[in-house]
């Protein structure tokens, strides 16, 4: 994907009640808007990316793009070798997806008539199909609904069969938007699992995009962070963490009230301090060493109980995404 | 290969689509007594307008009929076939469009099987019925060629009738919402159930040339009744038909190119 760009025009309303009502029938408020300004990146074959950023900052602009669903405003997307928005069926072929907030198969049809659709659509051949479903029945517990129209199906068991309807026809590379949202931690459990094996078994590529932490952290071998439509971040997890985290919160119980002041003026490195009453919070960088700050403590307290807390993952990503809200606003 | 496909693949769509509709049996059978009520109605005001005159633009009332029945047939083959193609704005309004967009197959053919008006088939059975009811009241000769014509004017006519409506939807690509111009386009075919010479010279025209509703009943009709005049018309429908058809699938695909999907999904 080189220089990939979007631009798309949106509506705007600034007044209000019946003005706004007659405003919006005579006037056009069209504006500009630069969803994905200039993305460049590969993905290698069999990789988990997690594609990250706050809400609206391109990154479902990006997937449809890669899908062939839209067709760029200006640069190139090539997915296995072609262009998705040129040759759409093509493309259709070696991908699977799956959008979260909204199911591909058919309200009314039973699952596994859902299933034999799109097994004509795939044109998949018999051995294919039977291999496929049995294997994925098996691993995302399917069989208790499968004969249930999808209208009555739970989130769960509709987001279960959206994936193995993504995967059915082997394709080389799936796109999942949100696959977890609304859902309960075993359900997103059991697909994360799906996710993981299949992508082990079959070497396929998948791109997802998340909101879940857990998702990145259990499923992404690379993470790419998108913000305002630039790429901000790009590479693994671990890096990220590396590259952010920046203090650790070390929590003491004490055995009594502090009653004297703290003086932390031969303590050479940064730290903040806080305190009420028998507890004392110490953040401070993660170079520091924390064994010599539990030694000092110690020596001027008796302590109960020692808690070490690191920056989670959120807390980063709210981090990172704080940052490039900054550089926005200054631009 | 394709064909074979696309044939496949409409056989377990057309399966699906019955299920569908067969899912809601009250609605499916208050549907099936809305279009009977609809059409005994139109019936009815066509009767009560031979009441009143013995012609209409040259024609009588056995031959009314007849075109009442050439414009039902059409009608009917398009919804029960093609009419999905009327959600072509839904799809774009709501982003549905996007999971057709991903699959390996035509975009257009795709959103045109997924979905059927299953009460077609009574504007089907109803203008059969006209027809026949239309030859005992004229005596009119109807052979083996005529009837092969009228097969072909018919699927034509419908064809024409959905490459409208594709045209029509096709637009929302732009403006996102276009129900009422597609209504509006569509209401112009209810002109087309009169014979079109009690028009204006203008209107005449328009329905032939602009918006060719005039194929899909009038020109099938005059086939039957033999009338000269209109022959060139009749053999140029199935052309008509297939200009339209690609025209329409042009047209699509160049809108689609503009399609914007909904933030935020």
């Amino acid at each position: 994907m080189k220089n990939l760009q979007k631009d798309f025009y949106v509506n705007e309303s600034k007044e209000m009640g019946v003005k706004g009502i007659l405003e919006n029938l005579i006037k056009k408020n069209r504006k500009k808007v630069k969803a994905v300004k200039n993305l460049s990146f590969e993905i290698a074959e069999g990789e988990i990316v997690g594609f990250l950023g706050p809400n609206g900052a391109g990154k479902s602009t990006t997937i449809k793009m890669m899908t062939g669903i839209l067709t760029p405003t200006r640069g190139e997307v090539k997915v296995c070798g072609v262009i998705p928005y040129q040759k759409r069926q093509q493309n259709a072929k070696n991908i699977g997806v799956v959008f979260g907030h909204r199911t591909q198969l058919w309200w009314d049809l039973p699952v596994k008539d859902s299933f034999l659709l799109l097994k004509k659509i795939y044109e998949i051949d018999d051995l294919t199909y039977k291999k496929n479903l049995s294997y994925f029945m098996e691993l995302l517990d399917m069989e208790s609904f499968i004969e249930r129209p999808i209208r009555q199906l739970s989130l769960g068991q509709r987001m279960r069969c959206d994936l193995a309807a993504a995967f059915l026809h082997n394709p080389s590379i799936v796109y999942l938007d949100e696959p977890t949202i609304g859902l309960d931690i075993t359900s997103k459990k059991k697909i994360r699992e799906f996710i993981c094996e299949v992508n082990k078994e079959r070497k396929s590529t998948i791109v997802l995009t998340t909101h879940d932490m857990s998702d990145i952290e259990q499923l992404a071998t690379r993470v790419i962070v998108i913000a305002n439509g630039d790429m901000i971040y790009d590479g693994t997890i671990e890096q990220l963490r590396r590259q952010y985290q920046n203090e650790r919160v070390l929590t003491f119980s004490l055995k009594e009230d502090i009653n004297k002041y703290l003086d932390l003026r031969e303590w050479k490195h940064k730290v903040t301090v806080n305190y009420t009453n028998d507890k004392l919070v110490i953040r401070m960088p993660v170079n520091t060493p924390i064994k010599q700050m539990i030694d000092w403590v110690t020596s001027q307290y008796v302590v109960k109980d020692i808690k070490i807390d690191e920056t989670s993952i959120e807390d980063i990503i709210e981090e990172v995404y704080k940052q490039c809200g900054n550089q926005y606003i200054s631009m | 290969m394709a064909v074979k496909k696309y044939i496949l693949l409409y056989s377990g769509m057309l399966y699906k689509n019955m299920r569908e509709s067969t899912s809601y049996k009250l609605d499916f059978a208050v549907g099936v007594f809305a279009h009977l009520i609809i059409q005994i109605s139109s019936l009815f005001c066509t009767i009560i307008v031979y009441n009143n005159v013995d012609t209409l633009g040259g024609f009588d009332f056995g031959e009314c009929l007849i075109l009442l029945g050439c414009y039902l047939l059409p009608m009917g083959i398009e919804e029960f076939f093609l009419h999905n193609v009327w959600s072509i704005s839904k799809h774009v309004h709501s982003g549905s469009l996007d999971g057709y967009l991903t699959k390996p197959a035509n975009t257009l053919f795709l959103l045109v099987v997924d979905g059927t008006n299953i009460h077609g088939f009574i504007l089907t059975i109803c203008g059969i019925i006209y027809l026949i009811f239309g030859f005992i009241n004229t005596n009119i000769y109807v052979g083996c060629w005529k009837v092969i014509w009228l097969v072909i004017c018919v699927i034509s006519g419908a064809f024409i009738i959905f490459s409208i409506t594709v045209f029509m939807e096709t637009l929302s690509f732009w403006f996102t919402e276009v129900t009422n111009a597609t209504v509006m386009i569509d209401s112009l075919r209810q002109l087309v159930r009169y014979p079109i010479t009690i028009f204006h010279p203008f209107l005449q025209k328009f329905l032939i040339f602009v918006v060719p509703y005039a194929y899909t009943s009038f020109f099938s009709a005059t086939l039957l009744f033999d009338l000269d005049k209109y022959m060139c018309y009749t053999y140029a429908t199935p052309f008509v038909a297939m200009v339209m058809v690609m025209g329409a699938k042009k047209f699509f695909a160049f809108g689609l190119k503009n399609y914007s999907s909904p933030c935020g999904s």
